[in-house]
């Protein structure tokens, strides 16, 4: 076996180390079933992960009228096996340009917001937290509507959670 | 014998005022906005939490005076303050509903003639917070109750705190 095999060896083995380390970090944590009912049309989606090197999905897509009033149901459960202290749950309805436009940057209290929720929380092993709430979409535009966790990424866990859809009022 | 029933006494006075602790501290807003910058105007606040029951007085509600689609923004934030560990399954609830009277004592079902509303159940862990802040607008004059309370506490009594909205043409 000569020099070259050896390094292209070691080099894949690394790959595979690399690949068989990050992926219990990369396990889901949470799971989110968001769900968005307008008098015509629903959509329900559900948790992605944000983290380095994480692709997100398209952005999924409701289309309603202008003046019409949503509700929007959301259930967040821990799938870990340990307690997640101290993980805020966000969510937000903001207008946007256009869709698939990338979220606002997070402030405590966004003005442009139509609508934006936070609770604090302690999950334990199979710990869910509910919300339901109802928006009347007055204005015709795009809605980006997302729930989030922060603080969840912490030890082996390096990411948060997401689910989110663009809302269009014609 | 006289000091032991003194101690024990005393013991009921304790027990009995952790079981009245306050749960809740909430400070609840409305806010009138400009509806070209969303600049805030002028709003009403409260932080009076009241217990449930016995209930509030309503004379003594706060009042604000709105215009028929005006833009208006509720918000809250409602802190856990009940030190003595997690309670599970707990429910914050928040509405504009519309009343039959102004500042009247029944407070009317938000699932009819609700203007807007939310709730969440969650693990009410202490200094756990819920916040909203909502944009809302009402398009039929008369007089409105916003309200936010909790819910499946697991206690004797619930709090709450309550905005009167007078809409008007």
């Amino acid at each position: 076996m000569n020099d070259h095999m050896v390094r292209m060896l070691s080099l894949s083995c690394a790959i595979l180390f690399f690949q068989a380390a990050s992926g219990p970090a990369r396990a889901d944590h949470f799971t989110i079933d968001l769900e968005v009912k307008a008098p015509k049309a629903n959509r329900m989606v559900h948790a992605e992960t944000l983290g380095l090197g994480v692709k997100t999905k398209p952005r999924a897509v409701l289309e309603i009228q202008a003046g019409d009033k949503i509700t929007i149901k959301w259930i967040l459960a821990s799938t870990a096996k340990d307690v997640v202290k101290d993980v805020q749950i966000q969510f937000y309805a903001v207008k946007t340009s256009k869709p698939g436009d990338p979220p606002p940057p997070p402030r405590e209290f966004d003005k442009d917001a139509i609508l934006q929720t936070a609770l604090t929380m302690d999950f334990k092993p199979k710990d869910k937290t509910e919300g339901e709430l109802s928006l009347q979409v007055n204005k015709p535009g795009t809605y980006l509507l997302r729930l989030e966790t922060k603080g969840a990424a912490v030890g082996p866990d390096d990411h948060e959670h997401f689910a989110t859809l663009d809302v269009i009022a014609r | 014998m006289r000091y032991f029933w003194m101690a024990g006494l005393v013991g009921i006075i304790i027990l009995a005022s952790a079981v009245r602790a306050e749960h809740a501290a909430i400070n609840l807003r409305v806010i009138r906005v400009d509806s070209q910058t969303r600049e805030e105007k002028d709003e009403i606040n409260t932080t009076v939490v009241h217990q449930e029951p016995p209930g509030e007085n309503v004379e003594q509600r706060p009042l604000f005076k709105a215009r028929v689609g005006e833009p208006l923004v509720i918000q809250f934030i409602l802190t856990n303050t009940y030190p003595h560990g997690e309670k599970k399954d707990v429910r914050i609830r928040y509405f504009v509903v519309r009343e039959a009277k102004a500042k009247q004592k029944t407070v009317p079902d938000p699932r009819e003639g609700g203007v807007a509303q939310g709730r969440f159940t969650l693990n009410y862990k202490p200094k756990c917070r819920v916040g909203v802040r909502q944009t809302f607008t009402i398009n039929e004059p008369g007089s409105y109750l916003l309200r936010v309370q909790t819910e499946n506490t697991d206690s004797d009594h619930e709090h709450f705190a309550a905005i009167e909205i007078l809409v008007e043409k």
